[in-house]
């Protein structure tokens, strides 16, 4: 916005990167807000513009025995997703922010790696390896790929915090007597803390909203999106739009939650930034 | 608080290496218990290494460290029962000044009665007392340094190592708890190792200076010993400022007669090594140890320099004069501020004879 402002006072320019950043920003919301308007449409065609007001797809979505399992199971995956990944996300961090040794900028990259590679490659790839070693329980599958995309944005959120954390603390903690467990437990963890939380909100929303990879090896029951994503070849009602509307709820509330704890800026400038 | 005795910090052929590179070069120093030693030196000397290796905060890639009789070499930082306050202070910034200065107390599991005398006490020593549940932002820079020297002090440590403590904070407050801390010291009677690169804080403070360069030990002595008898030219440069005189000829019988730009010059007994110019010699002589007279009053030319003043600096407590010898070298003259009157004395461009007494100079082969 700033830079935008400063743009203006250009000559020549005059208010068309004011205009730019409108236009930029309606293409990303829009789509969202044409889903929120279908998901109180009446009728089952999902037509837009709607023709009047209904909730009866919310009380459908929330009916139908699919969607509620599919819900409990993208809850209870995202959930042992995120504490897992932000528990060896907050390691790695720590490693990486305080060690120096060799091949450390070859770790970073290869733990960012998740989130360059196209899923679609990263399915096939688990697909492959599950069944050679021959792991079927999908669902246990499913979890341990889900650590795997979410790790980067855990380990990112951590290693941002631990940045601003001076080494001097952990060591005055030392000197004071604290071993490195302690140190880290009663110094280091609370004043990360809220890099921590963010980072399993994060790792959460990560995999809750997971399509591509999860779609690759799920058997017969699947998360929400791939339930939904089984609906809308079948059947053509606003149901789904009722439930894509809570799930832009859910994650509202998540990057809200997130600006809180840390500030969603600190998250956004922390790639390169790795010392 | 610290019983009288113990605090004794020994170092034997200390080195230690970042990497490959090493950046202390076997260097050996006895602090006595009780004593307050300065490390001083530039950036990049190796004191700040050294004192992060006593603390156990910087391994040793060889020689020993030992701490009241016993070797620490492998002795983990949180084992050493030693107080650091550090450069940035380090306060936990999430915890009360009640928590930090309590922080230590509670790892030594001693009970809460105690505990909460202990910090009290040493609040109270530390003009702290009111402040106990406030957070570390809430506080000002000194009371910060105040709060980080309690968090030391309060657990009885056998050796209290300050990083620089001092160098966040403006000039005054700076003085202020110089002087606080020498005081404090001196009633705990607790073995004190402090690291600067202020020659002037180094020398207010101590009770002997180790002047470091480059990884090694360019001389350790008391603080007049190391102003006023140099072991070498790095010190004699870094320690004040020296003015450095190029001696063309040495001459007599005791080769105790110099020529400086063309006049002759009694020389020094004492000499040292290391001159930087291609002269035989040169006389070092600090601003202070010269005394600048109107030129006509020099009546025997022992012992004395002509030159012109080129510029006065008036500094408040003292005057500095920028002087010319006939050869157009310089040299630097200061003088306290006599008072009113005291300007007007010397004038620029008016010829000057500058005397010293050769015992003040010292000789730089």
């Amino acid at each position: 916005m700033n830079a935008g402002a400063r743009l203006e006072t250009l000559p020549g320019l005059g208010i068309t990167p004011r205009l730019l950043t409108l236009a930029g920003c309606a293409l990303l919301v829009l789509p969202q807000i044409i889903v929120i308007i279908t998901s109180i449409d009446p009728s089952p065609a999902a037509i837009f513009p709607p023709k009047g007001i209904s909730f009866e797809w919310y009380l459908n979505a929330f009916t139908r025995h699919a969607f509620r399992e599919a819900l409990a199971i993208s809850v209870i995956v995202a959930s042992i997703a995120a504490v897992l990944s932000t528990t060896i996300g907050t390691m790695a961090a720590v490693f990486i922010v305080r060690r120096r040794f060799r091949g450390r900028e070859l770790l970073i990259a290869a733990l960012q790696l998740p989130m360059l590679i196209p899923e679609v490659m990263l399915g096939l790839g688990f697909l492959i390896l599950f069944s050679r070693a021959g792991m079927t329980a999908s669902l246990f599958n499913i979890g341990l790929a889900h650590v795997l995309i979410t790790l980067p944005y855990a380990m990112r959120v951590v290693m941002a915090n631990l940045q601003t954390v001076s080494v001097s603390v952990e060591e005055a903690a030392h000197v004071l007597g604290a071993g490195p467990v302690k140190s880290f437990v009663s110094v280091t963890l609370p004043i990360i803390r809220s890099g921590v939380v963010a980072a399993l909100i994060f790792s959460f929303i990560v995999s809750f909203d997971n399509f591509t990879l999860t779609a690759f090896l799920v058997k017969s029951r699947g998360t929400l999106p791939i339930e939904i994503y089984a609906y809308i070849r079948t059947e053509s009602d606003p149901t789904i739009a009722a439930i894509s509307t809570l799930l832009i709820l859910v994650s509202i509330a998540g990057i809200l939650a997130i600006e809180r704890v840390m500030g969603i800026d600190k998250f956004s400038h922390a790639g390169g930034s790795a010392r | 608080m610290s019983a009288r005795g113990k605090g004794e910090v020994r170092l034997d052929r200390v080195v230690i290496s970042y990497g490959k590179e090493p950046v202390v070069h076997g260097i050996s120093l006895v602090i006595a218990p009780g004593e307050f030693v300065c490390l001083l030196g530039p950036s990049g000397c190796g004191k700040t290494t050294t004192l992060r290796s006593i603390a156990g905060l910087a391994a040793i890639d060889g020689g020993t460290i030992a701490i009241d009789g016993e070797v620490a070499n492998l002795l983990p930082a949180h084992r050493r029962g030693i107080g650091m306050v550090f450069q940035d202070l380090a306060l936990f910034p999430h915890m009360s000044v009640r928590d930090n200065v309590g922080f230590g107390l509670a790892l030594r599991k001693i009970d809460a009665a105690t505990s909460a005398s202990r910090i009290r006490e040493i609040l109270a020593l530390l003009h702290l007392s009111g402040f106990e549940d406030r957070l570390p932002r809430q506080l000002s820079g000194g009371q910060q340094q105040r709060v980080a020297l309690a968090r030391s002090l309060v657990v009885n440590p056998s050796v209290l190592l300050l990083d620089e403590p001092f160098a966040a904070l403006d000039r005054k407050l700076r003085e202020e708890m110089r002087r606080e801390i020498r005081a404090l010291q001196r009633a705990l009677g607790i073995t004190t190792v402090f690291v600067t690169h202020d020659q002037e804080e180094a020398l207010t403070m101590s009770d002997r200076v180790v002047v470091m360069n480059g990884g090694r030990i360019e001389q350790i002595g008391t603080p007049d010993e190391v102003y006023e008898a140099p072991a070498n030219r790095f010190v004699l440069d870094f320690v004040g400022f020296s003015n450095f005189l190029r001696v063309e000829a040495i001459s007599g019988a005791d080769r105790d007669r110099g020529t400086i730009a063309g006049t002759a010059v009694r020389l020094p007994p004492h000499a040292i090594e290391g001159k930087a110019s291609d002269a035989i010699a040169e006389l070092a002589i600090r601003p202070e140890r010269i005394r600048l007279l109107r030129d006509d009053t020099v009546r025997d030319a022992a012992n004395a320099l002509t030159g012109r003043i080129l510029d006065i600096a008036y500094e408040g407590a003292l005057l500095t004069y920028d002087v010319a010898l006939a050869d157009g070298q310089r040299v630097f003259v200061r003088e306290a501020n006599a008072g009113r009157g005291a300007i007007g004395q010397h004038r620029i461009d008016q010829p000057v004879a500058l005397r010293w007494q050769p015992e003040d100079a010292v000789l730089v082969r």
